[in-house]
């Protein structure tokens, strides 16, 4: 089963964003602030790791610096979502795969999960989702 | 004394005066001790005016007013030790005028060496004599033109000629003032000052004394009606009855105007008693320079007015004016920059002026490259430009600096360098920075509960659908479309502020037009139940455009959305895509309750709402039309309307494609 790390500082939010991630079949962690992100990146080798920028006491942008100077980390996955649009760009540089500007329908927000984890997944063109390549 | 031996001796000089004549210009004699003059020669008479008759049996010293004294006793001594002596002495002729000679004095002795008398032969030198001193003069008074302020030279000049013995009395007419100037400490009657007032009085009204181009020379005053270039009545009459004789007329002309009529006399028993064509070229020679003098102190004032003026407009300037030239190694070396730099940053001016491209040296390292950049492109358009950037100050912190430029063409067009304004603009960037801080801390904490509250909308929404909870669904997807509201308010109002700030940021890539835009359309026809949106396509499907993705579609969303919302009783938007000459042609047409012509130029503007969205019947901020159109403005393309009130309304974009 694919383990996804999930980064979110609005407890309400991480709740409901868990419950829709393990419904889809993945196993989730939600953690909700960067220190506690970094620990568990350390203790489990995660196959996606989906971050909030603004975080209780960090920014999701080093912590995603963090995790790609960390061997284990160097091609993960990583999405990044605020609801801050103009951080699209420093997040995208600071080593993340995607970008998901909040607020976001429920629909795009799987489709991205899939499109990294799941081998199978086709992209539907006319939805306009567009997932940043990877670059590595 | 034996008179028989001085008769006798006297016979012998003149049966030899012929001979002796060819000598001297005049001959005579005096007697030893009370100097009576004993013999006078015909030459004596023409040289000095005076006939036998006059001469014979006065003092000499007395009748020819000799001089100068000090000169004169020299030369007795000399004569007493040796014999003879040689000299020049000032001489009166009977007609007043002085003359120059060329004096010997030989003390004649008879055959036993007793002396019997003096006898004097005079050569005339006084042109010799005259010139050399005019000339003096004029080198005299050269000197003191060029030490001399602009406004004291015309007076300075005229007294020191009549001082030092030029002229018998100059006065000065200066036509600003009107004043009327005599420089004479020679005792000239006071009927001269009156004559010459007469004169002024007569004529500065019609401004004739300022018609003489040349100067004007009088050699005598019998003729000044003819040599005048204007007459006036009785003027003659007056000047000759104060003893006048000569007079040099010499205007002061500056950059074309003559601002100033020195007038020369000679007096009858003065100093000089007539004019010679001589002094009447030296008093132009004077005129001319003092002129030129005056005009080149004038346009120094006049320079160093217009520098004040700069100067004093460069201080008030809000920022540091400079002015920098290009250098051949392309780099640039600052010509002038003005002292505020100093308070602003701490390096001295000369620091600035003397190292090539030191704006540079201290820029921020990040900055540089973008700097060095637009001075570049600047060179090559030819615009003026605004760059903003760090510069590093000596206590080691950074300021932010907005510098504005223009380029400098020399005369021929060529380009030389820049000029223009840096200023300090660090609070405004730090307000920016705090206003940034602002509107992202608010944009995050607006949008987070929208975006919770959605995917627990989303979430009841897909578990309704699984249990078949079918009723209550259109109330979640009630609730689903106010979020997507209040996210559009927040973008827009994020939107607004960042246009302001020129922050907006774009992202263009090539984006094939009828590939984009129909599943756009196509997405957005699910959304409005409402309205059929037709795409109508008369483009081919290879069209590109230029553009970034995320606000075109902001675009075509706002303006399909706003046909949909103005047009209640309608069924349908039209939406079409045409080229034309290159361009990109995108109508948006609605025929809902359309817009009355006189708001037209209007709708674009910041917070334009119509008068039927005032009653509350269509809401919104009024501030999605003024952002499509920053957007479209940024694509290089442009939005028009063309609307009826009660017959719809029809947006159209264009925007430039690309091969």
């Amino acid at each position: 089963m694919k383990r996804i790390l999930l980064v979110e500082d609005n407890r309400d939010l991480l709740q409901a964003l868990q419950s829709v991630i393990s419904e889809y079949g993945y196993q989730v962690n939600a953690v909700h602030s960067a220190q506690e992100a970094l620990k568990e990146a350390k203790n489990v080798n995660y196959d996606l790791v989906i971050l909030d920028v603004f975080l209780s006491g960090g920014d999701g942008r080093t912590v995603a610096k963090t995790l790609r100077r960390n061997e284990d980390y160097e091609e993960t996955p990583i999405i990044i979502m605020s609801a801050v649009p103009t951080v699209k760009q420093s997040s995208l540089q600071s080593g993340a795969d995607a970008f998901l500007s909040k607020p976001f329908d429920l629909v795009d927000f799987v489709e991205k999960i899939a499109y990294y984890l799941d081998p199978h997944f086709s992209h539907d063109s006319s939805r306009m989702v567009y997932p940043n390549p990877r670059t590595v | 004394m034996n008179q028989d031996a001085i008769q006798e001796n006297l016979q012998q000089l003149k049966a030899s005066e012929k001979t002796l004549s060819i000598l001297a210009d005049g001959i005579f004699a005096r007697s030893l001790g009370d100097n009576i003059v004993i013999y006078w020669s015909k030459s004596a008479h023409k040289l000095y005016g005076f006939n036998e008759k006059e001469a014979i049996g006065k003092v000499k010293f007395q009748l020819l007013q000799s001089g100068p004294a000090d000169v004169l006793q020299r030369a007795d001594e000399h004569l007493a030790k040796h014999g003879y002596w040689k000299g020049t002495l000032a001489h009166k002729r009977k007609d007043g005028e002085t003359i120059y000679v060329e004096s010997t004095w030989i003390l004649s002795k008879d055959l036993d060496n007793t002396p019997l008398y003096i006898f004097e032969l005079s050569r005339n030198i006084t042109q010799q004599v005259t010139n050399r001193q005019i000339t003096t003069f004029k080198d005299e008074v050269f000197s003191t033109i060029k030490r001399l302020p602009r406004r004291e030279i015309v007076l300075q000049v005229a007294s020191e000629l009549a001082t030092k013995g030029f002229c018998d009395f100059c006065v000065v007419h200066h036509k600003l003032t009107e004043k009327f100037y005599t420089t004479s400490d020679k005792g000239i009657s006071p009927l001269v000052t009156e004559a010459l007032k007469g004169l002024f009085s007569r004529v500065q009204k019609r401004e004739l004394l300022y018609e003489i181009q040349d100067g004007v020379y009088v050699p005598a005053i019998e003729t000044i009606n003819e040599n005048l270039p204007f007459s006036v009545p009785g003027l003659k009459a007056l000047l000759k009855k104060s003893s006048v004789t000569s007079l040099i007329f010499i205007p002061i002309r500056v950059a074309e105007n003559t601002t100033a009529v020195m007038i020369f006399g000679t007096v009858s028993g003065g100093n000089v008693s007539v004019f010679s064509g001589n002094h009447f070229k030296v008093a132009q020679d004077v005129g001319d320079e003092i002129a030129s003098r005056n005009e080149q102190l004038y346009l120094q004032s006049q320079l160093s007015t217009e520098r004040y003026r700069l100067e004093s407009l460069v201080e008030t300037v809000p920022g540091v004016v400079w002015e920098a030239q290009k250098s051949m190694d392309s780099g640039q070396i600052m010509t002038y920059i003005s002292k505020d730099i100093e308070s602003l940053l701490g390096y001295p001016v000369e620091e600035w002026l003397s190292t090539p491209d030191f704006w540079l040296t201290i820029m921020h390292p990040e900055d540089v490259v973008t700097a060095r950049k637009a001075v570049e492109t600047q060179y090559k358009s030819d615009k003026p430009g605004i760059n903003l950037f760090r510069w590093k100050k000596v206590d080691g912190t950074f300021i932010w600096v907005e510098l504005r430029s223009i380029t400098v063409l020399d005369e021929s067009g060529k380009l030389t360098g820049m000029r223009g304004v840096a200023t300090d603009v660090t609070e405004r960037i730090e307000k920016d920075e705090q206003k940034d801080i602002f509107i992202n801390m608010a944009s995050h904490e607006l949008k987070t509960p929208v975006a919770t509250l959605k995917v627990y909308a989303q979430l009841l929404e897909k578990k309704m659908k699984e249990t078949g909870d079918f009723p209550f669904l259109t109330y979640l997807s009630k609730i689903l479309r106010q979020a997507d509201h209040i996210t559009n308010l927040i973008n827009d109002l994020l939107n607004v502020s960042r246009i302001e700030q020129g922050k907006l940021v774009y992202q263009f890539e090539r984006i094939k037009v009828v590939g984009f835009l129909s599943s756009l359309i196509r997405e957005l026809d699910l959304l409005f139940s409402t309205h059929e949106l037709r795409l109508d396509v008369k483009i081919s499907k290879n069209i590109q455009v230029l553009a970034d993705p995320e606000k075109l579609k902001q675009v075509v969303v706002n303006l399909v959305t706003n046909a949909v919302k103005y047009s209640p009783e309608a069924d349908c938007v039209d939406i079409s895509l045409r080229s034309n000459k290159g361009k990109l042609h995108i109508t948006i047409q609605d025929y809902g309750i359309g817009i009355p012509k006189s708001d037209h130029g209007k709708v674009f503007e910041k917070y334009y709402r119509s008068e039927v969205s005032d009653n509350g019947t269509f809401s919104g901020l009024g501030v999605g039309l003024f952002i499509t159109k920053e957007i479209i403005n940024k694509h290089k393309g442009s939005i028009t309307v063309k609307s009826r009130k009660g017959a719809g309304s029809s947006f159209t974009i264009i925007l430039p494609t690309i091969k």
